[in-house]
């Protein structure tokens, strides 16, 4: 049996007195790409932002549980969470490259890690992105020159950089025209080879193309987890159907 | 902002050895820039406390309320006086010319002047650009150059006089009081403008009755910004007031103010007398310029518009 | 077209509003005017020196009284030490607060750091002037002085032309100081507002990558914020140059050149003060000559103020924003 990548245990959190993740229990298994669904507000950007430990720079979060990557609680004391992050890339809702260079946007995380050939780097980067053959020629471009789709297949180069084991997205298409986004969909499938993805999206259909695994989550709750088809096509809860049939989102 | 919980947490998590050479870096940082953070303001109490220490010694109503006599003699009300005096008839000149250039700027010249002729819109755009730009690069003239001009243009016609150094303090809060009156102006959303002109108000009418009262806390700001600023200058004076043991209310008669006294002070010497009368009249203008900025900063938050040190 | 279409066109409708609008404009003109009237009264008081003293004007020998030197040479350098001198103390420390007060104070200190440096930017020069002249000269000659005959003795040996005999506390050294205390308010603030207009979600993208706080501070929130950085640097240099008061207080005003920061210096801005008033209707060739460095003044500010708008455009299309 395979071990999982991601392994959620338990897992409440709050924002101050607001409660806003409650007894998340399941594993993501490693190669696959999982699509975390739900209406707004139901707390999956709050899920995403807790497996890479965006979450510690709002003073007024905590929580109980644990978060097993490969085994090892991502709050575990003697976790040093830049390397987690290292090993953990995000790509966020909007695109947001570093004011600088194509260039300087990819080499950001392989300089600060330390890493060698980073002329190497960059190029693989942008390669895996598929935006090698568009900006190879080039890279002292300024990042905010090119356009949205561009732009947010360089933050996924950015991220592949430094080599993570674990890809999260945070509704990376949602500001993206429909060729862009095809693109980006298309990478997805691409890249769950070699990363495992999690993907957040309140797009029933994207989910349905792209995901292997879904997990449904309502106000805070998972609701349901399985399956991207089974869960569509025969889902369990009335509250999964409710959402699959787009009576809200 | 943080709970209790959080804080503690906080405060546990320094306790606890650093994890990487990146955690190290960062508690090393947040200590080294603490420390400087505190080397910055640290002039400021020193400064303060050698002011106020020195200075209350001969702090009374006499002082405040006696002339000066000599240099070693009498109260400062003449230098009290003096400033005020000084400081409302410049506010008098520069406030209705800025406020009104400002008003051309943003309602004349941006607004509505669609029906315009190509031409008259261009030159309005420039005639923009012109004022904002000669503001910003007047905003960088030293105050001494001021005082060198009041003397050959003002000082010329009036001799070394109240109005001739009110004038040149006028000339000093031009782009305080522009800028900030612009600022203000533009605040003021479209809709108010357009709901007036809607009911057949002209232009004119919708920039005095609607537009400008909407800014006006803005603009008072702005104005109490300038006055803070302007109250304290020395150059601009230098030349152009002349010195006044009295407090005569004659545009053409020299006048005396808090800043010119105290540098007169700085240079009689260092004797102990001169110079806690020095510091006395200090603590008395800096007095008047923090209970200014105090108000104006306090007023810029109710009002939104953007305080920054080094001036707006 | 008719006269009431023109005027319609052009002005709008009622003659109030043509009125008003011709006099508000004429405010317009008259505030945009100023400078250009403070530049050409400058200019042509400046203008005999310039043509009747030519290069003589960048001679080393100020004594328009004695012996008719009009070199403003000395001066030009004594601004050079202090301002010089002050921007390497403030530069440094007003970033590294600025960045603290961005990226790493405690949000309940923010408000409170920030009024203290709005009072600190209140104080009147004359103040900061005064509290040189009281207690820093005193102080870094108290400091130095003991210092300085067992350090002097064993340099003098290899910088004869560094010697002297005592230290007055006056000159370069506490005319910069203090100069640097004024300046700090104006850098931090200016600074901070760049770096608080670089958006979080950049912090949160370095962050994911595994940066710290530090590294995201320097490399990305410095690194955005850097034309508001440059600008704040400019007019900072700006502001340097023309301070007058606090300056002229403590600076020594010895028309000699300044060899180092223990020696007086003698600046632009106090000259003017110092001797335009006698100047004025008695010595015309003398008052000129200090119109000229009037003139000097004004440009440099000028030129301060038009660079910093330029680096901030040069910076924006750097990063793509324009």
């Amino acid at each position: 049996m395979v071990e999982a990548k991601i392994q959620v245990n338990d897992l409440n959190a709050w924002y101050g007195d607001f409660h806003v993740l409650k007894s998340l229990n399941f594993e993501i298994l490693p190669n696959t790409v999982t699509a975390i669904m739900g209406p707004s507000g139901c707390g999956k950007t709050t899920f995403i932002r807790i497996l890479n430990r965006l979450c510690d720079m709002v003073p007024e979060f905590h929580h109980t549980g644990e978060i097993l990557i490969d085994g090892q609680d991502v709050f575990g004391a003697d976790i040093d969470v830049y390397e987690l992050r290292k090993g953990i890339g995000f790509v966020f809702q909007k695109p947001n490259p570093f004011p600088m260079s194509i260039y300087d946007n990819v080499a950001y995380g392989p300089k600060t890690h330390g890493m060698k050939d980073i002329n190497e780097i960059v190029q693989r980067s942008l390669e895996q992105s598929a935006l090698w053959d568009e900006v190879g020629h080039r890279l002292d471009e300024p990042a905010l020159k090119l356009s949205g789709g561009q732009q947010q297949r360089l933050c996924l180069a950015r991220a592949l950089a430094v080599n993570p084991g674990i890809i999260l997205m945070d509704e990376p298409v949602a500001f993206l025209d429909p060729i862009s986004a095809q693109k980006i969909e298309e990478l997805i499938m691409t890249l769950k080879r070699d990363y495992t993805i999690v993907l957040v999206t309140h797009n029933v259909q994207q989910a349905l193309r792209v995901s292997d695994s879904a997990a449904f989550l309502y106000l805070g709750e998972l609701i349901e987890y399985g399956r991207t088809s089974l869960i569509a096509e025969t889902p369990k809860d009335p509250r999964t159907e409710a959402f699959l049939t787009g009576r809200f989102g | 902002m943080g709970t209790s919980k959080s804080i503690t947490r906080e405060l546990r998590s320094w306790f606890r050895l650093p994890k990487s050479r990146r955690e190290f870096l960062d508690r090393l940082t947040f200590v080294f820039l603490a420390v400087i953070a505190v080397i910055i303001t640290l002039p400021f109490f020193a400064i303060v406390f050698e002011v106020v220490a020195n200075g209350w010694i001969l702090l009374n109503p006499a002082f405040i309320l006696t002339n000066m006599v000599g240099f070693a003699e009498g109260g400062i009300r003449n230098a009290i006086v003096g400033s005020i005096e000084l400081v409302a008839i410049a506010s008098m000149v520069a406030i209705p010319l800025c406020v009104g250039a400002a008003i051309y700027t943003t309602e004349y010249a941006q607004r509505g002047r669609r029906r315009a002729r190509r031409w008259v819109q261009e030159l309005n755009k420039w005639v923009i650009r012109i004022v904002e730009f000669t503001a910003d690069v007047l905003a960088g003239v030293p105050s001494i150059i001021f005082g060198a001009f009041g003397l050959i243009f003002f000082v010329a016609v009036f001799g070394r006089s109240l109005i001739a150094g009110a004038l040149t303090l006028a000339l000093m809060m031009i782009p305080t009081i522009l800028r900030t009156t612009q600022e203000s102006l533009r605040a003021v959303p479209l809709s108010l403008r357009e709901a007036s002109l809607a009911l057949g108000a002209t232009t004119w009418s919708t920039s005095w009755r609607v537009v400008l009262r909407a800014a006006l806390a803005g603009i008072i700001t702005g104005i109490l910004l300038a006055i803070g600023r302007v109250i304290g200058e020395t150059a601009p004076l230098l030349f152009t007031t002349g010195f006044n043991f009295d407090a005569p209310w004659g545009f053409l008669d020299a006048i005396a103010s808090l800043p010119f006294t105290i540098y007169l002070y700085a240079l009689q010497g260092h004797t102990e007398i001169i110079r806690l009368r020095a510091y006395s009249t200090a603590i008395v203008l800096i007095g008047i310029v923090f209970v200014v900025d105090v108000i104006a900063v306090w007023a810029s938050k109710k009002v939104g518009l953007v305080v920054r040190a080094g001036g707006v | 077209m008719s006269q009431r279409n023109w005027r319609k066109i052009l002005f709008g409708a009622s003659t109030r509003d043509l009125v008003g609008r011709t006099l508000l404009l004429v405010f317009a003109i008259i505030t945009s005017f100023v400078i250009v009237l403070i530049f050409s009264q400058v200019w042509a008081r400046a203008f005999p020196a310039i043509i009747i003293l030519g290069p003589e004007l960048l001679g080393p020998v100020w004594d328009p009284t004695v012996t008719e030197q009009y070199g403003i040479l000395v001066f030009i350098a004594g601004t050079l030490w202090v301002t010089g001198l002050s921007l390497l103390i403030a530069i440094p420390i007003g970033i590294a607060g600025s960045l603290f007060l961005a990226e790493y104070c405690p949000h309940r200190l923010k408000e409170p750091l920030r009024l203290i440096l709005i009072l600190m930017a209140g104080i009147p020069s004359i103040v900061y002037g005064l509290w040189a002249l009281y207690t820093l000269v005193p102080f870094l000659r108290d400091l130095i002085s003991p210092l300085y005959i067992p350090v002097w003795d064993s340099l003098t040996n290899s910088f004869v032309w560094l010697s002297m005999e005592w230290y007055s506390g006056y000159g370069v050294l506490p005319a910069a100081i203090v100069l640097a205390i004024m300046l700090l308010p104006t850098i931090v603030a200016v600074s901070y507002d760049s770096m608080v207009m670089v958006p979080d979600t950049l912090r949160e993208a370095s962050y994911a990558l595994g940066a710290s706080r530090t590294e995201t501070s320097i490399k990305v929130v410095l690194m955005t914020a850097l034309p508001g950085v440059g600008a704040a640097v400019l007019l900072s240099l700006g502001r340097a140059v023309g301070e007058t008061m606090a300056v002229l207080l403590v600076t020594g005003n010895n028309t000699t050149f300044p060899r180092w920061i223990f020696d007086q210096s003698y600046v632009l801005t106090s000259v003017i003060a110092n001797q335009l008033g006698l100047a004025v209707g008695g010595y015309p060739l003398m008052e000129s000559a200090l119109f000229v460095v009037a003139l000097v003044l004004l440009l440099l500010s000028m030129f301060f103020s038009i660079t910093a708008k330029m680096v901030v455009s040069w910076g924006m299309r750097k990063q793509g924003l324009r």
